[in-house]
């Protein structure tokens, strides 16, 4: 045993674990299988997917410290586990077909994608700068290799570059200011931070506002908030369908996961100037993200500017910074998951040899074609743009009212007069799957892993708009899981 | 609150229709006539079962009654709790009525993609049922929001030339309403939390709390902005003529006759009960825009060459009268505003199933392009004629009764505005009947109109239901008000409780135990007229010369004849209004 270490951190450990060692032997399954059998990987990689969350389960969230404070296996991380796994999985679903119709090999893909999933658990679960930003790169360098993963296509190459140029970057403005909160306090691990912080002025107020800006500049970029938004149109446009879904949401995810992780636990007394920083952007995210969408023309774009905005009513919640706040965040996360990872599954389907099927034109008359995956874009847009009885209506909801509750009654009307301006461009995509019928390419054909993958989204996005007491009841649990208690509302 | 039939049939009224929708998917879309049959069977049945809140209405019972309640989402205090008063239960049963005239009305007229028009207007109607009953706040926001997306698509798919326009307004426009109205909502809640520590979306309960008067106004403002974006009032109302005349005919007839309900119904169920201190301070800009609206509202209507435009702007008139009956905050008033909406659902329901009759012959909604219809369509001119005098309040129709009503509870506050309500009712017959001179009578000299066949069986049997509502209402609608009464008193009790010891002495209460039997003085329609200072007049009957059983309507309890009677006080207290 390497010294501090125990069996015990090992058996917390155990669906990383598993993760890691299914990852590889998905890495080794390419090598042996024939090529007859190489259509099973993605099956495989769903199945080690499976492995890890049943792993997952059986350990549970004890809500203890391990590996000498690196990581916390708790709720909160938990929670977000499970929205990774699920979000990996429903991509790995869709990337089967999608991969078919590219002719792109399945093995190197699935393993990335798992690779960027254990990086996003690591963030989930650390509670030590070091640890998050090794889980940060290792799904940062996963996500610019699978952007750029459709070789023979110029969009995706540029993706790829503009993704790893930028994220590059954007990793040193953070890592800078990781760096300056570990010289201002002497502690990598967040609760050291905090104790060390606990009076600001104590440490040097301005040198720790520098810190906290930079901290908050590199999260900034990560889920994508104006004006830090620059690449995700394009990286979002140009990257394989399936992994663009899995960027907007299993990345953005994780980023969030670490933004609380970073921000609630580790600098609770620098509440008052990163809200304000976050209200700004906040602020400009949703107004920005909405407006810009509204112009655009082609579908992956439009949810790539949509999912900023997304990123912008998310952060009503870490403005607030309260339970309710927290628990806001946590809900919308996964009933966003579900219902973009579905809105990416009809681009998906859309993708067929003889049309790239990307522009909004092409879903004209996807009613006629194919009434079902009609329907179910319907319930994905309405939810995105928070139309009840939808998920996303219930997500919105607790946002809102996260808002309220701390007294941020203008960030609230912002709020929903933004999502009153995106169904505008949700109706869109609904004006031309229903109302138009002036078909262009092939028939769009559903295969069984893309219409599995549609089910759940959409199974999921109806039924927790109608009863999403499990869902809520389980965000509320895993938000008081929290580390250290959660900053005090403001009046 | 209670359930004393113990079977959830407000649950059955609210999922017949959602029930045929789901049938409706399963069907094949080429078997159009069974798609049909099914629909109009499911909203048939939907009326039937709606029935029994009129015959089991319990009226002495100041209760919200057919209460359901469930646990919905325990953890923030959300439940399915739905009920109903006198006023919800006429709304519902105008709903599902109309709901079954729209679907019948659209036999011939829709012949592209049939099924999904039939889904639609189906969940469109479990919108608005659910929206009357429920008695939780976020349950009512989910129906009030989940009405859009069919109506959208009605609009949308089956409108007119410009139906994407109008429909994609009309649904921003509304959503920007009522996403200020979820954020007041969300205001009163925690509100509400704050002073009780418990986690309720419960309107009963708010109905019963006195916000702070600071919060009242903000969320008022809010409010204000949901509904009257709905009503639509005086300037938000510009959504509802392109989105008339753009909707197709059922549509059109379910937006004028329920959608347009669901603003009117808001205020008098939230804003004025909840919001009580708020209401009296900003009656004034309320009152305002509505003489605004009622006076443009039929001069634009005058000035309208299109058929359908000209009766929805009417509708923008009309509903302006209704909110300013219900903003004079006294008895009589909101007792005719009530009324009012349900005649406005009746007689601009009929107004546009009467349009959506010639324009299914002809394709088009100019008035130019018609011109004596009455000599090739005799029955279709007598309907047509019937409902513009029921439509412009002749005496004897059921537009009369909300419209004195209304200027009798107006006029007691304020006199200029009576008089400028009166005006908008002179207007209103001035382009009612220039309409009816300018396409029904004269000679025909448009020849495509020299043949156009009468009103058929089917056609007519969508109006009869209507006729007799227009004649029950005008001659005998006692009965109407009098299940009118426990909402109103509760309505008062909240924004003029002045009002409230002379509806007691008249054994309204809300909470009651029981309707005293009523001390019947009689007062003459000179003295309510004049308005002598009868401070404290109690009960009395109303013997205005109504034709009819109105006077002779010898209920036990007050607000007899058309409920005027305990008002008759309000003269004698100018304090009451600001």
């Amino acid at each position: 045993m390497p010294m501090g270490l125990s069996a015990a951190d090992f058996y917390y450990i155990l669906p990383e674990m598993v993760l890691t060692f299914g990852a590889m032997l998905v890495l080794m399954a390419d090598l042996y299988f024939t090529r007859e059998q190489r259509g099973a990987i993605t099956g495989l990689s769903v199945g080690v997917l499976v492995a890890t969350f049943i792993a997952l389960v059986v350990v549970g969230s004890p809500q203890i410290a391990i590996s000498r404070g690196l990581l916390s296996i708790d709720a909160f991380g938990f929670y977000f586990k499970v929205i990774f796994l699920a979000s990996a999985a429903l991509t790995l679903l869709m990337s089967g077909p999608y991969l078919k119709v590219e002719g792109m090999p399945a093995g190197a893909y699935c393993f990335l994608v798992l690779a960027a999933t254990l990086g996003m658990m690591f963030m989930a679960s650390g509670i030590e700068l070091i640890t998050i930003f090794i889980g940060l790169e290792t799904m940062a360098i996963a996500f610019y290799i699978l952007a750029a993963f459709i070789k023979p296509n110029a969009r995706s190459n540029e993706a790829g570059v503009k993704y790893f140029l930028l994220g590059a970057f954007s990793l040193g403005i953070l890592l800078y200011g990781m760096s300056l909160l570990y010289g201002l306090t002497g502690s990598t691990s967040l609760a050291g931070i905090a104790t060390a912080i606990a009076d600001p002025d104590a440490v040097g107020r301005p040198m720790l506002l520098l810190a906290v800006v930079l901290v908050v500049a590199g999260v900034a970029f990560k889920i994508a908030a104006v004006p830090f938004h620059m690449w995700a149109p394009d990286v979002y446009e140009g990257a394989p369908t399936p992994i663009t879904a899995f960027l907007s949401v299993g990345s953005k995810a994780a980023s969030f996961a670490m933004l609380l992780r970073i921000f609630v636990e580790g600098l609770p007394s620098m509440s008052e100037e990163w809200r304000t920083l976050f209200y700004a952007l906040a602020v400009m995210t949703m107004t920005v993200g909405n407006f810009a969408a509204i112009t655009q023309t082609n579908i992956k774009r439009m949810l790539a500017y949509s999912s900023i905005a997304h990123a912008g009513y998310l952060l009503m919640g870490v403005v607030a910074g309260t339970p309710r706040g927290i628990t806001a965040m946590l809900i919308y996360l996964f009933v966003y998951g579900l219902m973009q990872m579905g809105a990416f599954g009809i681009v998906v389907l859309m993708r067929r040899t003889d049309t790239v099927g990307d522009d909004i034109q092409d879903l004209n008359g996807l009613y006629f074609r194919n009434p079902m995956a009609a329907i179910a874009m319907l319930i994905f847009m309405l939810s995105l743009g928070g139309i009840p009885p939808t998920a996303g209506f219930m997500g919105k909801f607790w946002l809102f009212s996260a808002a309220i509750e701390s007294g941020y009654v203008w960030l609230a009307v912002i709020g929903v007069l933004n999502s009153a301006v995106s169904l505008y461009y949700y109706l869109r995509v609904v004006v031309f799957m229903w109302l138009k019928n002036e078909p262009t390419g092939s028939e769009p054909r559903m295969q069984p892993a893309l219409a599995l993958t549609l089910a759940v989204a959409l199974a999921g996005t109806i039924v927790l708009g109608i009863f999403p007491r499990p869902l809520f009841e389980m965000a509320e649990a895993s938000a008081r899981a929290l580390g250290a208690a959660p900053v005090a509302a403001v009046r | 609150m209670d359930n004393a039939a113990h079977f959830p049939l407000l649950s059955l009224i609210l999922f017949t229709p959602l029930v045929g929708a789901a049938i409706l998917m399963l069907v094949p879309k080429t078997a159009e006539n069974a798609i049909r049959w099914i629909a109009n069977l499911f909203t048939f049945a939907g009326f039937l079962v709606s029935l029994p809140l009129w015959f089991q209405y319990d009226q002495t019972n100041a209760d919200y009654q057919f209460v359901e309640r469930l646990p919905w989402i325990p953890s923030i205090g959300a439940e399915y709790f739905i009920g109903i008063d006198g006023f919800s239960s006429l709304l519902i049963l105008l709903t599902t009525m109309m709901g079954f005239i729209a679907v019948l009305s659209s036999w011939t007229a829709i012949t592209e993609r049939v099924k999904e028009y039939y889904i639609f207007l189906l969940f469109l109607q479990t919108g608005m049922i659910g929206a009357f009953i429920s008695l939780d706040f976020l349950l009512f926001f989910l129906f009030w929001e989940v009405m859009l997306v069919p109506m959208y698509f009605l609009i949308g798919i089956w409108g007119s030339a410009n139906r994407l326009y109008s429909a994609i307004k009309f649904f921003l426009y509304t959503l920007v309403g009522s996403v200020v109205m979820l954020l007041g909502i969300l205001a009163l809640y925690f509100a509400f939390h704050e002073a009780t520590g418990v986690y309720s979306f419960d309107i009963t309960r708010y109905q019963a709390f006195n916000f702070a008067p600071n919060l009242q106004w903000w969320v008022f403002l809010a409010f204000f902005l949901g509904f009257a974006i709905k009503v639509p009032m005086f300037p938000f109302h510009t959504w509802l003529p392109d989105a008339h005349t753009d909707a197709p005919t059922a549509g059109s007839v379910i937006l004028a006759a329920v959608l347009l309900k669901m603003g009117t119904y808001g205020f008098i169920r939230f804003s004025l009960p909840i919001l009580p201190e708020a209401t009296r301070e900003l009656a004034w800009m309320v009152v305002t825009l509505s003489i605004i609206g009622i006076i443009y509202g039929a001069l634009i209507a005058m000035a309208q060459k299109d058929w359908k435009r000209l009766v929805a702007y009417s509708s923008v008139s009309h509903m302006a009268m209704v909110m300013l009956g219900m903003f004079a905050l006294n008895p009589v008033g909101i007792t005719g505003s009530i009324v009012q909406q349900l005649n406005h659902g009746i007689s601009t329901g009929a107004l546009f199933l009467l349009v959506g009759v010639v324009y299914e012959r002809r394709h088009t909604r100019e008035i130019s392009e018609y011109g004596g219809l009455s000599k090739v369509m005799p029955v279709y001119a007598a309907i047509f004629l019937f409902m513009t005098m029921s439509s412009i309040g002749l005496p004897a129709l059921n537009g009369f009764i909300g419209e004195i009503l209304i200027m009798q509870g107006i006029f007691a506050v304020n006199k200029v505005w009576a008089g400028v309500g009166a005006a908008g009712i002179v207007l209103g017959a001035a382009y009612m009947l220039w309409l009816y001179q300018r396409t029904m009578f004269g000679k025909i000299e448009n020849p495509k109109n020299e043949n156009l066949p009468d009103v058929g069986l089917r056609e007519f049997a969508t109006f009869v239901p209507l006729i007799i509502l227009a004649l029950w209402i005008g001659l005998y609608p006692a009965p109407f008000i009098n299940r009118l009464n426990t909402s109103v008193a509760r309505v008062v009790a909240r924004v003029s409780p002045q009002y409230t010891a002379a509806l007691k002495a008249a054994g309204i209460d809300c909470g009651a135990e029981t309707a005293g039997p009523a001390a019947a003085a009689q007062v003459t329609a000179a003295q309510v007229m004049s308005a002598p200072a009868t401070a404290t007049a109690p009960t009395a009957t109303l013997t205005l010369a109504i034709p009819g059983g109105a006077a002779a309507s010898a209920a036990p309890a007050g607000m007899q004849a058309f409920g005027a009677a305990p008002c008759s006080d309000l003269a004698g207290k100018p304090e009451a209004h600001r």
